[in-house]
């Protein structure tokens, strides 16, 4: 079995989608159809359908005109072919009708024609007395007896087959047939075949006998499914078929009479089931039956491994309930072929996949589902460079490790005009931070309705004549605050590829966290530590205030940025052991070794961080707060997502967040920068605040060893008193 | 390259939406502005100057019009015609009250006025548009604004030099924290710097400017001088807190000089020397090479302006090195015929001693002068601190007196020197004298503190002889010039 994972996922693939589309999905289907050819007989069925309809009821004159026009259609029919038995029947019945209508209409004559026809088509025609008057059925019989005799035949063997084209004797070898002399053949499968001449009168009955030969063995073979290929020795031999008098659900038969006795391979397939193959010994010439065989379907199995409770599956658009057994993972049995799967929980998000399910095959996707990023379109009147940019964003985005992307740029400009915003507004916003007020609510609350995903994007062009560039929003579903990233990306493959990395970017990471600070001077030729805090890895590891870290590892070392890099480098090797890395470092006293102990810190957003999208890190949060199961410490999250609301300006959520955090007090990274932003947000809100901002900033202030967004970040202390100026 | 939408670009389309008759007058504007970009691009301001004007009179709706009127105040501020400047800047902001380009006319004019202030007060004045443009442009109705953040920027670097490091330190960390990510963010963060060291956080000042070295948007002139200020920290903070002397090498400068008289240093470590023995004046770089030289003979005295600029004084004139002008001294018509030592002040004024005179007399940028003290006739030598205080080393009195950026006296210290002959103030305003009389050069603090002392006997056992003139560079590196030793020795 072979399975292509797809990374691409701009087609159908959000619930949302398919349930929107889905009328217009069905249109396309029917269009697409390939119809078969029209029967002539099925179109005139209705006709004689209707006509009986109406026969029944209390108009029954008017059944007339619908007979004539069914008797009419057959007519010209039968110019091209010969009908088959079914619409002899119904022939019968339309002049059975017709007579009953002219009978009670008094028309004699045309009773007695329709009746005639009718007899001519079925001589063995019986009628229900207990429907038509005692009158009617005397005139019937009368015709009956004026046109049609009978013949008895008694033949060995005794199932054998008695007719005269369409007409057959009954199982007590009585055939009726319209008066006169007939042509009348015998014939049973195995057995060589008879004819004989027989004249019918209207006055006797004659016996007729006849014998056959047997002549070769007969093999029935019976298929629970129809139109099963046979084969005998490997050679075609028909296919099965539904026989005579069988219910559907009886299965179909090929009879084989052409066989001398010995063994055969008997095969029977069929497309999309698994072959059957026997050994079939025909001792001599008598009957034998085989079946019925039910072929088993092919199919092979999809396991859907860690599927979430709650996702729906789709298998090329179809609705699929995978089966669940105990111990087991989920599992989709599927016939041999190509499948897109959608996967969509309403939770977590959409996943897809591209399998080629081969028969009796198992094979495994790791089902990783994804929230999804709809592309709300690129608006701008250079078509050209709408049309690349948006190649570029469904190629350059479609295998983004963290989210879904779902094209929906059909949408982009409705939602826009709903909410009552022109594209040059958004371009003079991005362009010129102009006053125009943007309501990023009610486009976000638009794009929820239209296009509901976890992430909005809509990029508008900077140039309606000649765009190079264009302006990128990104914001994220209700209730995450609405106000946009805005990116500025140039219409290449590297910044659509930078794009990229900002969304597939992880909010939840940790860096070294050294505790020193460490400064280029150059006095010397390492960086220099002009600070150490009091408890952390630096401070118990001997590193002072002066000391010139020369090497790291026996890597030397010349900035404080190869210093970090290089303790960033070791965070996956030492982070969990708590090994310790050989710092080497000179001082007035000379060189020595210090054994620092590996440590890290979390890393808390900055208010404006370049390398982030708030947009994307504020789904993140929200999921990672909803996660029970996290190891991520509440308050890491919390701070994160104040940073979030701080930057969207609501205040409000900014304030109720970090007031619930319960940052490590006396730790760097901790208590102080919750302070710190709980005396920001509170002196945005206002001056009635001003006294309990006041109050957060103090305590910051005093903080001395507190930092921001990471334990070895900026200084709250010193970033503190500079606002309480705008408070005192 | 990704960027966030910074720049105050006036170049919005929608042409489309606009009809082709509309479409076609902003393409003529456009063409009318570029056009007159490559003008003045090319120098040919007169003629950029004209299809500005052009532009304006034409299509003044369009947002071109904004862009032109801003180019066109700058190019008649750059002729020297400030108030037709002023008359377009005006116009803009009155026009246009609530267009971002009238946020950035308030920038500009700030910044006309801040390059026109001479004194105090009038760079106080030029602080004021710049605070306007947060208050006019919040960020709430304005998120995008890139200007802002410069506004911001330029306010702190303003507050500043007014001495006022606590409302700076706002200044700058809100465009740090309140605004976009933008080029000012460097800046910025370099101003915080800067503010939170004049007021004494070490630490977090030494931490923020390495902060500016890891700034992928910071530009090369500013990462120089943050490590410049590392350097300092680290000679003056970090050595002495661990018992070490600020100094811890002394070397000769390679280069042949006779009688060197006269030393200054630029910020960055370029350095002048007058040797009397050569009568000339050596320009030398920071790696001490030699650039040029001037032949001068009665140098009074050499400094470099805050600007970079090196400059000279003779008897009567003081001249420009880099730019080669002579601005004869002259008050009230009458001349200055014997200058005793001078320097540029950070308002671009030049403080002269006139010993014909027993006068100290400042040269504002305006061309006007103005006597400060009538009774400097004992005064040596002056500096300009890093407050733009101005200290001047009276020989009599053994006394170093300081008068501050609002002409006011600021204190000063008295001091027992035997023959003192040259002052010299780091960044962080230390005072250092040289004492000819004793072969030394006592260190004070900014509080007039004694705080050290060095020579005769310097590191790696060279010995002052007859020291003439000291100097300090950005990173506190000490230069002696000592005639007797026909040498230039640096303290590292």
């Amino acid at each position: 079995m072979r399975r292509v994972e797809t990374r691409i996922v701009f087609t159908w693939l959000a619930a949302v989608a398919l349930f929107t589309f889905a009328p217009l999905f069905a249109q396309q289907r029917v269009e697409e159809e390939d119809l078969p050819e029209p029967d002539l007989w099925e179109e005139a069925i209705p006709t004689y359908v209707e006509a009986e309809k109406v026969f029944n009821s209390r108009s029954q004159p008017d059944s007339l005109l619908l007979f004539d026009e069914f008797l009419r259609q057959v007519q010209a029919n039968r110019a091209i072919e010969e009908p088959p038995d079914e619409i002899h029947r119904l022939l019968a019945n339309s002049h059975f009708y017709r007579a009953q209508v002219s009978f009670n209409l008094g028309r004699t004559d045309d009773v007695e024609a329709d009746l005639a026809q009718l007899l001519q088509i079925e001589p063995g025609f019986a009628m229900d007395r207990t429907l038509v008057s005692s009158k009617f059925a005397e005139l019937f019989d009368r015709i009956k007896k004026q046109r049609i005799g009978s013949a008895i035949f008694v033949v060995d063997p005794p199932d054998a087959e008695i007719s005269v084209g369409r007409w057959k004797a009954g199982p007590d070898g009585v055939i009726q047939l319209p008066i006169g002399t007939h042509v009348v053949t015998i014939e049973r499968p195995g057995y060589s075949s008879a004819e004989q001449e027989v004249a019918i009168t209207a006055t006797d009955a004659r016996t007729f006998e006849g014998k056959l030969e047997r002549l070769a063995a007969v093999l029935t073979v019976y298929t629970a499914q129809e139109d099963a290929e046979v084969t005998l020795d490997g050679r075609p031999r028909g296919a099965t078929s539904p026989y005579p008098g069988a219910e559907p659900s009886q299965g179909s038969r090929l009879v084989l009479d052409d066989l001398q006795p010995g063994t055969y391979e008997l095969g029977v397939r069929k497309e999309g089931f698994r072959g059957y193959l026997a050994r079939a010994q025909v001792a001599d010439l008598r009957d034998y039956v085989v079946g019925p065989i039910e072929l088993e379907p092919m199919s092979g199995v999809v396991v859907l491994r860690d599927l979430p409770p709650g996702t729906a599956v789709r298998a090329n658009g179809e609705i699929t309930t995978p089966e669940f057994a105990a111990g087991s993972p989920p599992r989709l049995t599927l016939p041999p072929g190509d499948y897109r799967l959608a996967l969509s929980h309403p939770d977590l998000g959409l996943y897809e996949a591209d399998v080629t399910v081969t028969d009796q095959e198992t094979e495994t996707i790791p089902v990783r589902l994804r929230p999804p990023i709809v592309l709300l379109g690129v608006l701008g009147g250079d078509q050209q460079s709408a049309e690349r940019l948006q190649s570029l964003l469904e190629t350059g985005l479609g295998s983004l490790e963290r989210w879904a992307l779902i094209e929906r740029t059909s949408v982009g400009a409705p939602i826009l005009a709903a909410a009552g915003v022109e594209v040059r507004g958004l371009r003079a916003f991005a362009q010129a931070g102009s006053r125009q007020a943007i309501p990023w609510d009610r486009i976000r609350s638009e794009a929820d309705q239209r296009a509901k995903g976890a992430l909005y994007l809509l990029a508008v062009l900077a140039d309606d004549l000649l765009a190079s560039s264009a302006h990128v929003f990104v914001f994220p579903q209700a209730p995450l605050p609405a106000r946009p990233d805005l990116i500025d990306v140039a219409l290449t493959e590297q910044d659509v590829a930078w794009l990229k990395l900002l969304l597939d970017a992880s909010v939840i990471v940790e860096r070294p966290a050294l505790g020193a600070v460490l400064v280029d001077a150059r006095t010397g030729s390492g960086p220099l530590v002009v600070h150490v805090s009091e408890g952390s890895s630096a401070h118990s590891s001997g590193l002072r205030p002066g000391d010139e870290i020369i090497a790291v590892e026996d890597t030397a070392v010349s900035s404080a940025d190869q210093v970090s890099d290089a303790l960033a480098a070791r965070v996956e090797s030492h982070a969990r052991t708590g090994r310790i890395v050989p710092l080497r470092v000179r001082s007035i006293e000379g060189e020595r070794e210090v054994a620092l102990g590996f440590s890290t810190s979390p890393v808390i957003l900055g208010l404006r961080d370049t390398g982030v999208l708030y947009s994307a890190a504020a789904y993140q949060l929200q999921a990672e707060a909803q996660n029970t199961a996290s190891l991520v410490p509440k308050w890491v999250v919390g701070l994160n997502q104040a940073v979030i609301h701080l930057r969207g300006g609501d205040l409000q959520s900014a304030i109720r967040g970090l007031r619930e955090v319960r940052a490590p007090e006396g730790a760097r990274l901790g208590q102080g920068m919750a302070d710190y932003l709980l005396g920001l947000a509170l002196t945005s809100a206002g001056g009635e605040y001003a006294a309990t901002a006041k109050e957060f900033l103090t305590k910051a202030a005093a903080d001395s060893e507190a930092r921001l967004h990471h334990a070895d970040g900026p200084f709250v202390a010193p970033r503190a008193r500079a606002r309480l100026r705008v408070l005192n | 390259m990704i960027r966030r939408a910074l720049s105050a670009a006036l170049l919005a389309g929608g042409a489309l939406l606009l009809g082709p008759i509309v479409a076609q007058q902003e393409s003529a504007a456009r063409r009318l502005l570029l056009e007159a970009q490559r003008l003045e691009r090319e120098g040919k301001v007169d003629e950029a100057r004209t299809e500005y004007e052009l532009l304006i009179q034409r299509f003044p709706d369009e947002p071109e019009a904004e862009r032109a009127q801003l180019a066109l105040a700058e190019v008649y501020w750059e002729a020297g015609e400030a108030d037709r400047s002023r008359m377009q800047l005006d116009a803009l902001i009155s026009s246009r009250p609530d267009s971002p380009a009238a946020a950035a006319a308030w920038v500009l004019r700030g910044r006309f006025l801040v390059e026109q202030a001479a004194n105090r007060a009038e760079l106080a004045e030029a602080q004021t548009p710049f605070r306007r443009v947060p208050v006019l442009f919040g960020a709430g109705e304005y998120p995008q604004l890139g200007v802002r953040a410069e506004a911001r920027v330029r306010s702190g670097e303003v507050g500043l030099l007014l001495g006022e490091p606590e409302l700076a330190a706002l200044d700058f960390l809100e465009a740090i924290e309140d605004e976009n990510r933008s080029p000012w963010r460097p800046r910025a963060l370099y101003g915080f710097a800067r503010s939170l060291l004049a007021q004494g956080y070490r630490v977090a000042g030494a931490d923020t400017l390495q902060r500016v070295l890891e700034e992928p948007d910071a530009d090369e002139p500013l990462r120089r001088d943050a490590a410049i200020d590392l350097a300092f920290l680290h000679r003056q903070w970090i050595r002495p807190s661990l018992g070490q002397p600020r100094w811890t090498t002394a070397r000769v400068v390679g280069v042949e000089l006779r009688k060197p008289q006269k030393i200054a240093v630029s910020r960055d470590g370029r350095i002048l020397v007058w040797d009397d023995g050569q009568s000339q004046v050596l320009l030398l770089s920071a790696d001490h090479e030699i650039v040029s030289r001037s032949p001068q003979t009665q140098v009074r005295d050499l400094w470099w302006s805050p600007a970079g600029e090196p400059f000279v004084a003779v008897a009567d004139a003081v001249v420009g090195l880099a730019s080669g002008t002579r601005q004869q001294l002259a008050v009230a018509g009458a001349s200055v015929r014997d200058v005793g030592a001078a320097a540029t002040g950070v308002l671009a004024e030049t403080f002269v001693i006139a010993r014909d005179r027993k006068a100290l007399i400042v040269f504002d940028r305006r061309s006007g002068a103005q006597t400060l003290s009538a009774t400097a006739g004992d005064i040596v030598d002056l500096a300009v601190g890093p407050k733009g205080e101005l200290l001047l080393l009276d020989r009599r009195k053994s006394e170093v007196s300081i008068i501050g950026l609002d002409g006011a006296s600021g204190g000063g210290f008295t001091g027992s020197w035997r023959r003192p002959q040259a002052l010299a103030v780091d960044a962080s305003g230390n005072v250092l004298v040289l004492d000819g009389g004793e072969n030394r050069i006592e260190i004070r603090d900014a509080a007039g503190e004694r705080a050290g002392v060095i020579g005769p006997a310097l590191p790696g056992g060279i010995e002052l002889r007859s020291p003439e003139d000291i100097a300090v560079d950005g990173a506190g590196r000490l230069y002696v010039v000592d005639s007797r030793l026909s040498q230039l020795i640096v303290l590292e």
